[in-house]
């Protein structure tokens, strides 16, 4: 009775064990259309990409090496102070020092699609790889939750999501107010003044939810180079400016040849701050794109103090402590 | 023949004015003109005269004149090295500028990337010279050669640089390189106008003494030429053109080598009528491929695309007609 009672409690044992381990593998179809089996949590990651969301939910510990741009990164550097030291790189999405990549023995590989043969080869050399290219927010809410998934934190990953919703919906609570005809054409710019954000990708997402009109959205493209000439005939009333891009907003305000179009006669043009799209952080951006858009509807809303407080509760820093709004 | 190639930069140009994304009729691009031309004729303030006056304008005068500049040099080249397959880059200034942009791009933002393509461009091609001076007087072999090594060792540079730039810096590298008028503006016009004009107009002078110097050296020498010091202001007044249009177009291929082949065949190889031709066939044939460029599709296509899509199947042509004839050895 007591050999079989323990043999039960063992087999019992065994499957408390093993049910958690059985249901703890995420599948995955990444961006490429790839299958990736993984299980989880994962212990040792590297982010060549998606590092924003290392903060967000907590696991540096996990991160065992990061893109080399991530040491550049405002984010980073107010979260991980020592990251240079503490966390080696083994290049970029672009470029992987594969030998470097596999002494820290990752269980997962974090990416982007931009060089997908680069995908293949880690993928050869024996490492599990997810590639990211998130081209809506459905898309980077997709992939934020496959993080909560991979590092077990998806109740973590869900408040991240749920605060950035918070903001979405101050944002569209304003929107709605606003009539259909009274609403302006936005436009982001790029790398270069006349390259635009077109029809596709999270950008032009967030340029519809603050209530924008995107006249490069007809062109099913994530960028474009655009004549000059449209520009003008487009007539935007608020240009943003890619915070990466190497022009300042004067640069636009001062030449002539923008001169007739309304944001540039009325003084919107605004230089986003350098922070990824690719990130939770793409909510204050939304806000504050909003309020520079409408300001008359955003009056009573503080954006600095809901970007602090964004920033305490997803990322638990200050608001001052990153790159500023311009 | 000769009074159409001529002509044609005005005539391209003129009607590039009136083709582009944006709709302007033909009368309201002629009453702008004529109002900039006449200002009693004052016109209001509109966007159709900042189309025509600030963007279509100098960007078909910048195209005109980066024209001039490659083909003009591309002929002058060809003329001194004897070798109709010489184009101006091949003293190394194409990647001593994109050297000089890259490094503009990538870590010193504060420095104007025109700037830093023109001194690049033509340090390139000082140390290509200074090189092929090691071997003695300069003679065209060794001067290709090192213009060669040196665009070897500039590119690997930019590949440095490229490497080390994040990708957001990259991208704007990569733009540049493409070679395009898309920026083009009075300021770029200013500055490329009278450096282009400077560096070209000695070649416009002396062109009948490349017809000398590309004999040979020894029959050059004979009819009086100082073969070594002609050759340095020849090649420096077209570097000094071709820096200058790189630095505000990027790097655009094929115009400096075709438009002069092109034109050779039609007019022959005495360069008093083939020097001012191919200026003027450079300049009509740039304002053409960048006209389609901007107005082709809704995109602005990098002109230096759209050249190399004309050129390389353009050149095979030409070699299979009368490359050989038109050289005449």
């Amino acid at each position: 009775m007591g050999r079989l009672s323990r043999f039960l409690g063992s087999i019992l044992l065994l499957f408390m064990v093993a049910a958690p381990l059985q249901a703890a593998t995420v599948t995955y179809t990444d961006k490429m259309g790839r299958i990736v089996h993984c299980p989880c949590p994962v212990k040792r990651a590297v982010f060549f990409i998606s590092y924003e969301l290392i903060p967000a939910l907590g696991i540096w510990d996990r991160c065992v090496g990061i893109g080399r741009w991530a040491y550049d990164n405002d984010l980073m550097k107010a979260t991980r102070p020592d990251i240079e030291k503490s966390i080696p790189s083994a290049g970029s999405g672009s470029d992987v020092n594969i030998e470097a990549l596999l002494k820290l023995k990752p269980d997962i590989v974090l990416t982007w699609t931009s060089k997908p043969e680069t995908v293949r080869f880690m993928e050869e050399k024996g490492l599990r790889v997810i590639a990211i290219y998130p081209e809506s927010l459905p898309e980077l809410y997709d992939v934020m939750r496959l993080h909560g998934r991979l590092f077990g934190r998806e109740k973590r990953m869900e408040e991240s999501i749920s605060k950035m919703e918070e903001i979405f919906k101050l944002i569209k609570e304003r929107i709605a107010r606003i009539p259909v005809d009274k609403r302006k054409r936005v436009l982001w710019l790029g790398g270069k003044p006349t390259s635009v954000a077109c029809g596709i990708g999270v950008t032009n997402d967030i340029l519809n939810l603050i209530g924008g009109i995107n006249p490069a959205a007809s062109i099913r493209q994530r960028n474009a180079d655009i004549p000059m000439e449209r520009i003008i005939a487009w007539n935007p009333a608020v240009i943003f400016i890619w915070g990466n891009a190497g022009y300042k907003t004067r640069d636009i305000i001062n030449s002539p040849q923008w001169r007739f179009v309304k944001a540039v006669r009325e003084r919107h043009v605004y230089k986003a701050p350098e922070w990824s799209t690719w990130s939770p952080r793409l909510a204050p951006i939304a806000l504050w794109m909003a309020a520079k858009t409408y300001p008359e509807f955003f009056t009573d809303v503080d954006c600095e103090k809901v970007t602090d407080g964004f920033y305490r509760k997803v990322f638990g820093i200050p608001y001052s402590k990153v790159r500023p709004f311009e | 023949m000769i009074l159409i190639i001529g002509s044609s930069p005005l005539l391209v140009g003129w009607i590039a004015l009136f083709i582009g994304a944006y709709n302007v009729t033909p009368l309201l691009v002629l009453k702008i003109i004529a109002s900039e031309i006449w200002p009693f004729l004052s016109s209001p303030d509109i966007p159709e005269k900042a189309i025509i006056i600030d963007i279509r304008l100098p960007r078909v005068i910048l195209a005109g004149l980066v024209g001039v500049a490659l083909s003009g040099s591309g002929v002058t080249l060809q003329g001194i090295f004897r070798n109709p397959l010489v184009d101006p880059f091949i003293l190394g200034i194409s990647a001593g500028a994109a050297f000089g942009c890259a490094l503009s791009i990538g870590f010193f933002p504060n420095l104007p990337i025109q700037f830093m393509a023109f001194i690049f461009g033509i340090a390139a091609v000082l140390l290509a010279y200074a090189i092929a001076k090691t071997q003695g007087e300069i003679s065209r072999l060794p001067l290709i050669l090192s213009g060669v090594i040196i665009s070897a060792f500039f590119t690997a540079l930019v590949s440095i640089v490229k490497f080390l730039v994040d990708p957001h810096k990259l991208q704007s590298i990569v733009f540049w390189l493409m070679g395009s008028f898309s920026l083009a503006d009075w300021r770029m016009v200013k500055i490329a106008g009278p450096g282009i004009i400077a560096g070209l107009l000695p070649v416009f002078f002396m062109r009948w003494r490349l017809n000398a110097l590309s004999m040979g050296e020894e029959e050059a020498r004979a009819l009086g030429v100082n073969v070594k010091r002609e050759r340095i202001v020849f090649i420096g007044a077209s570097s000094l053109a071709v820096g200058i249009a790189v630095s505000v177009s990027g790097i655009i291929g094929w115009v400096g080598l075709m438009v002069p082949h092109l034109v050779r065949m039609i007019v022959g190889p005495d360069h008093r009528s083939l020097v001012p031709l191919s200026m003027a066939g450079g300049a009509a044939f740039m304002i053409s491929a960048d006209t389609i460029a901007r107005s082709l599709t809704d995109f602005d296509i990098p002109v230096g695309i759209i050249t190399a899509i004309i050129g390389a199947p353009f050149f095979v042509y030409l070699m299979r007609k009368g490359g050989r004839e038109s050289w005449g050895r």
